[in-house]
Order: C-alpha cells, then structure tokens, then sequence
C-alpha cells in the first residue's frame, strides 16, 4: 500500500514531470495561453498516460524486448486518437484552441519515458498509480502555468477578470506571446528550485551544488 | 515478434474505427454549431436579427439565427446525388422580410496544406450566374500562413460576384506566401461550382417542396 501512495505522489512534487524532470516541455510552453487551455490538454495527458500505462503493464510480459518501443507507440498513439475524436465530437472549441498538440502528445516523452522507465516493469496497479500521479503532476503544472500567464497577459483567470477592467484593457501582452512561456517556465522553475533547498527543520544544510 | 505487433495494430485499428463511427454525428453537429454557423451569419447579416445578449468581446454571436435552427434541420435538407453514397447538406437561408428562400450554401472540400480546407459556398435563390459569397470553416491550416485564407481580406473577395470571375485566374487574388491554401480554396470553389450548375434546380425544388408543406 504504502509502495502505491509513493508511486503515486512521486509525480505531484519529487518527480513533477515540467518542472522536476523537465520533461514534455513541448506542450508546456506551446498550450498554457490560458488557464483552460493548460487543464484540457493536461486532462488529455492523464487520459493517455494513465490508460497507455495500464494497458501496457498488463501486456509487458506478452511484448518482445525487440519491438517494445513499436507497440507503446501504437498504443500511445490509439489512444491520442481516441481523445482527439472526443475532443472534437464534446468539447470542439478547447480541441481547435489545442490544435496539433493533441495529436502531438503520441510523442510527448512523458508517455513513452513512463511506459519505457516503469509501465514495462511494474504491476498494473502501481504503473496506474504511477500514469495517475504523473499526470496530474503534468495538469497541475500546465495549469498554473496556464493560469499565471493568462493573469498577466491578458488580466484572467478561467475567463473570470482578476486585476480590474483598467489592466484587462492594457494588459501586459508579452507573458502570453511564445518567449513569456519561457520567461514564466524560468521564473516557476527557480522558485519550484529554491522551495526544494530550503531546510524545511531537517538541520542538516543541502551542501552545495548537490541540486 | 511480428503476431505480437500486428495483433495489436490490429485491435486498435479495430477500436478506433468503431469509435469514429460512434463520434461521427456528434463532430458533425460540432462542427456545423461552431464552423458553419458563424459562417452563415457573418456572411448574410442582413437577413438575421442582431442577438440582444451580443456585447464585445463576449463569445455571443453578433447575429442570432432566430427560429432556424441548422443543427436540427440539417437532417431535412441533405441532397442526395444520384449514384453517389454520401449525401450533401444543404442550409438555406431565408430573407427576413418575407421568410422566402433567399440563398442556399453548402461545404465544399479543397486539399490544402494540413489536410481539406472547407469552404462554405453560398449562391442567391433568385440570382443566376451569381455567387453569395464563401467563409471558410474546418481547416489545419499553418496558424499565421495557411491561416489568413480565413481573413476577411480574402473571403471578401468572393462576395456578390459573377461565377466568371470567381477563380484564381481571372480576377481573385491569392494571399501571398500562401499559394497552397488559396489553391486550395479554388479548387473547393470549383467543384461547388460545378456542383451549383447541375443541381441547382433540384436543390431550389427540394426547398420550394418544404416550404409548401409548411403551408
């Protein structure tokens, strides 16, 4: 038990996919103009990586060692394909503010570094504990990203105006154009860096360079 | 090696085509409630009611379409071409003075360079030789290239013009550094075109028919 809440809370902070491993940037930078548009594509996250490591777990013993990568792929990528059509047949705005990043989660290195470095390994319930936690570790972080540039760049939050009508009219349009993604990704990682350094009382100090 | 990894191309081949047939009519009802009704109302203003609700900046279309509802209707108005399997849905447009059908449009298809281009074409009910005008719907497009066939600038263009001199070569022109996009519209254009002059005494028929009925 105590082994799945560790797998499962691994990918909320210790291994939080952006901002700890640095992983899937792509998206990251690309869909979080908006605090929804970084909730979608995240929730798109957690449908494929959760059900890609499931199914793939439950058929790691069936899959030759030669072509294991061809087959999480053909997974991976049924199942993008499954959240595009959905996208596109209940929620056709959020799919065409998404665009090409749906179906370019097939090669999100989240999917198949999870499939690779644990679904093919491990038992189907922590591989889903594992998908679960990563992907919500993934919405998470696309989210306030989302959210904070949304703030800033265009004065909302989810749609909801946050900062008054006077900064909504002249709003601070740099952080939701392509190099305030990179500004935003900078300055949350350094904070994300500096909350990981302090001594939270453990005493002894982290030595340095040891991040 | 190989039946491992053709039995599971082969299961999910099998999903996915069981799952678009599912998702099939809701993506159409999508796609009609979000490409081409705001193409229908941008392109004939003046025969729909300005929505009391409409302020800017607010997702609310500036126009409303009143009782019609194309999403719903949509079923009644397919066209069918004899000795082809898919069926064209047709929307009419009908003039707000005397509830009379005052144009028709439909989608037509062009490849571009992410996949079809759709275009809605549009003809007058009681004018020969004339086009409406176009909007462009559905497209994967380049965001910034491909993309700004969608702008006024060049759907414009097309607005009350003769079919003459609807096409690329005889006076439209492309939008520059997007050849493919344009070509793309054209060819869509052409084929709706084509399509307008054989049946277009058919399609006309088939809408007369309903209103009759109505009455």
């Amino acid at each position: 038990m105590s082994r799945l809440v560790k797998e499962f809370t691994k990918g909320l902070w210790t291994e939080l996919p952006p901002f700890k491993l640095v992983l899937g940037l792509c998206p990251v930078l690309a869909v979080t103009k908006t605090a929804t548009d970084g909730l979608g594509m995240g929730a798109a996250v957690i449908f494929v990586l959760t059900l890609s490591n499931f199914l793939i777990s439950l058929i790691r013993k069936l899959i030759p060692k030669k072509v294991r990568i061809a087959c999480f792929i053909v997974i991976a990528a049924s199942l993008v394909v499954t959240v595009e059509l959905l996208l596109q047949a209940y929620a056709y705005p959020l799919s065409k503010s998404l665009g090409i990043f749906v179906s370019l989660i097939v090669v999100n290195c989240i999917i198949l570094g999870r499939a690779e470095a644990f679904a093919s390994k491990n038992p189907v319930h922590l591989s889903v504990a594992d998908g679960l936690g990563m992907g919500i570790g993934f919405t998470m972080s696309l989210t306030v990203l989302g959210a904070l540039r949304e703030a800033f760049g265009v004065g909302t939050i989810f749609g909801t105006t946050i900062f008054g009508e006077g900064f909504k009219a002249n709003p601070f349009t740099f952080m939701v154009e392509a190099p305030g993604a990179f500004v935003c990704l900078g300055l949350l990682l350094a904070v994300m860096n500096f909350i990981s350094r302090i001594d939270w009382g453990k005493r002894e100090a982290l030595p340095d360079g040891d991040i | 090696m190989i039946v491992v990894l053709s039995i599971i191309a082969g299961l999910s081949g099998l999903g996915l085509s069981a799952l678009h047939e599912i998702t099939k009519l809701p993506i159409e009802e999508q796609i009609i409630e979000y490409e081409i009704k705001p193409a229908i109302l941008k392109l004939f203003k003046d025969q729909f009611e300005k929505n009391p609700e409409y302020e800017e900046d607010s997702d609310k279309p500036e126009y409303v379409f009143g009782e019609y509802n194309p999403v719903e209707e949509r079923e009644k108005y397919r066209y069918k071409v004899e000795g082809e399997d898919t069926k064209k849905t047709i929307f009419p447009i009908r003039a707000k003075s005397d509830g009379k059908l005052y144009a028709v449009a439909f989608e037509s298809y062009g490849v571009g360079y992410g996949g079809p281009v759709g275009v809605l074409v549009s003809f007058y009910a009681n004018k020969d030789g004339l086009l409406a005008g176009i909007g462009i719907t559905s497209n994967k497009e380049t965001k910034g290239i491909g993309s700004r066939v969608t702008e006024p600038a060049f759907t414009e263009q097309f607005r009350d013009i003769k079919f003459e001199s609807a096409r690329l070569d005889s006076g439209i022109d492309a939008v520059a550094g997007a050849t493919v996009s344009s070509v793309a519209v054209d060819t869509a254009i052409g084929n709706a075109l084509a399509f307008w002059k054989e049946h277009k005494d058919n399609i006309i028929d088939l809408f007369k028919k309903s209103d009759k009925e109505k009455e």
